[in-house]
């Protein structure tokens, strides 16, 4: 162990990758000498603090969870925080650019992005949602990653650009706040419920209603 | 099947996880003077007294070091009404959980090899491991070694 230390850095991925085993195996993460150096790392004596946290950790009994709960997954679209429920999504990608489809796509349709092989149509939810764009200082202080979200399953799949995912959420249904009547008896919402999280108020919306509009949008 | 592998001494052995509730840190513990020098010392999981069984000490006859990877495995009442398992096993080196496949010990053996807290043999990428027989370590004799001698005080 000794003579390898931290071989990594000199000989490996992040040195001069001169190490021979590179070959095989591409990156040191990969690499037997370094699994076995992230091993060592816990062979180092257990500090007092780090025991005595974990006595005081374990002896309380888990508190019972009641009620109902759901999983979320929210992201951003430009100001603005949304969420559908996580087993209505299938994928993240980094975003890819769609393709377009004279004739077809719109502000609303942006065209096909291609999901492990796959064609899937790729919509603006931002203009489905008339969503407006962040001002930049909001764009600038947010460590914001645009993905895209591929939702719905097999042939029904759908995908579309966020600007920031933060994420899968377990929240109690008890905390999921109903809407203002100005909000929910538009025929246009697609909102279902209010929550709020750390990231702030997170609108769900509504899957099935969601893939209805996108049908129409279609025809 | 999946176990969890780890040393006793500088010998491989492993558990199989299906009978392992929870893989803990070593905590703080509470020493049991005059109990069997394996036993380790208690603690509290979740609101009730859990001892902890030093294998280390009983397969090699010295204490498990305090190492960060020296850990508690939890096992036993598995299918039963309470939610707590029956005692801890301290070992060194749980770091991992991996497949292993069985390996029969041959008829003509006649019987099980090594002492009563071992059981059947597994072997991992090649290693051979015996799995450990907690059971043994549950019985109202090996419990009644917890128990302090009061003969021992003077």
């Amino acid at each position: 162990m000794n003579t390898e230390r931290c071989c990594w850095r000199e000989i490996g991925s992040t040195g001069d990758r001169s190490c021979p085993k590179l070959a095989q195996h591409q990156l040191c993460v990969n690499c037997e000498v370094f699994a076995a150096a992230a091993q060592s790392l816990l062979d180092r004596p257990a500090p007092d603090e780090y025991r005595d946290d974990w006595a005081r950790w374990i002896a309380t009994e888990p508190v019972a969870e009641d009620g109902e709960f759901l999983s979320l997954c929210p992201f951003r679209l430009g100001a603005e925080w949304f969420a559908l429920p996580t087993g209505m999504l299938s994928e993240t990608l980094e975003s890819p650019a769609p393709r377009r489809i004279p004739h077809r796509s719109s502000s609303e349709f942006l065209g096909l992005i291609t999901v492990r092989g796959e064609p899937v149509l790729c919509f603006s939810l931002r203009s489905i949602l008339s969503v407006g764009s962040a001002p930049a200082a909001i764009e600038a202080t947010k460590l914001s990653r645009p993905a895209t979200l591929v939702c719905g399953e097999g042939r029904d799949r759908f995908a579309f650009p966020v600007d920031e995912t933060a994420g899968l959420w377990r929240v109690a249904t008890a905390e999921l706040q109903t809407p203002p009547a100005t909000v929910s008896r538009s025929d246009q919402t697609l909102t279902t419920s209010l929550i709020e999280l750390s990231i702030g108020t997170v609108a769900l919306l509504d899957a099935t209603r969601l893939a209805r509009r996108i049908e129409r949008i279609l025809q | 099947m999946l176990l969890i592998p780890f040393r006793l001494g500088a010998v491989a052995y492993a558990v199989d996880v299906t009978d392992v509730h929870q893989v803990l840190p070593l905590p703080r513990l509470r020493s049991v003077p005059g109990a069997a020098d394996w036993l380790r010392g208690v603690f509290v999981f979740q609101g009730a007294v859990m001892p902890v069984v030093d294998l280390c000490q009983i397969a090699c006859g010295q204490a498990c070091p305090e190492l960060l990877s020296s850990r508690l495995l939890l096992v036993g009442n598995r299918g039963t009404d309470t939610h707590l398992p029956a005692l801890g096993l301290l070992a060194e080196a749980v770091t991992q959980a991996v497949r292993g496949d069985t390996v029969a010990v041959p008829r003509t053996v006649g019987g099980p090899i090594g002492p009563a807290y071992t059981g059947s043999w597994a072997q991992i990428d090649g290693q051979l491991v015996q799995l450990i027989a907690w059971e043994s370590l549950t019985t109202p004799e090996v419990r009644a070694l917890y128990q302090t001698d009061p003969g021992d005080d003077g």
